[in-house]
């Protein structure tokens, strides 16, 4: 298995309810770092 | 060689979590970063460098003792428990030693992984390596896209997510913190891409 991601069991939390919560965070934030490394790329050339 | 890849994981896992309470992720991620960059500067390397390379990594990572590591942390969580030291660290450490419980994993699968990709991060799924080029280690998108979760850990990202997470009032703050390990599976991850 290459990913995992934990979260916090002991408050009774689904994992469908962590999931939907966090992937499009993770996403967006994914997709930002993504964009900010190529401006800097871009910057250096 | 299945077991040492469980070993690898175990041990990779504590390496983070006990990093990750001391505050020392970044600079970890920095040398796991520095080690493929070394990779993608020696295509021209002879294969006795490329393996001589391969037995330094993983010397990396099997000359951690995980019961070592277990102690130690368990040592740092009883002077900070002593000493009333740190709210993030209380979070980490209760559940890492207290209540293992608390630590529950969201994929058991990297099918399941790429299934919530799927459901609630569509466009992150346009991301995804080819399975060849996993394997084979041949391709610039799969490098990328695992550059890409290197780049989302290192600061300053980890810290806006965090700061996001805590916005989400059904997450609470211990998952805010747990949600930041996101690991890929690094141990196994580079011997892929190192062999």
């Amino acid at each position: 298995m290459l990913f995992n991601l934990w979260f916090d069991g002991g408050k009774g939390m689904k994992k469908k309810d962590f999931l939907e919560a966090a992937m499009p965070l993770i996403e967006t934030f994914l997709f930002k770092a993504i964009a900010d490394q190529r401006g800097l790329q871009e910057l250096a050339l | 060689m299945h077991h040492k890849v469980h070993f690898y994981d175990e041990v990779v896992e504590n390496i983070i979590v006990h990093l990750l309470a001391e505050g020392e992720l970044n600079s970890f991620l920095k040398d796991l970063i520095y080690l493929l960059a070394l990779k993608s500067n020696s295509a021209a390397a002879n294969m006795k460098k490329k393996r001589k390379h391969l037995e330094a990594l993983q010397s990396l990572l099997v000359t951690f003792d995980d019961p070592w590591l277990e102690s130690r942390i368990r040592s740092i969580y009883r002077h900070n428990v002593e000493a009333g030291d740190g709210i993030e660290k209380e979070f980490l450490f209760e559940a890492y030693v207290e209540s293992r419980k608390r630590f529950v994993s969201a994929f058991k699968s990297d099918y399941e992984f790429w299934e919530a990709v799927g459901d609630y991060a569509p466009r992150l799924g346009t991301l995804k390596p080819r399975e060849t080029a996993v394997e084979n280690n041949k391709s610039l998108d799969s490098r990328a896209f695992f550059s890409m979760f290197f780049t989302l850990l290192s600061s300053p990202y980890s810290h806006y997510l965090n700061k996001n997470l805590d916005a989400v009032s059904s997450l609470g703050p211990l998952s805010a913190k747990l949600v930041t390990v996101y690991v890929m599976k690094m141990s196994r991850g580079f011997i892929r891409l190192m062999s």
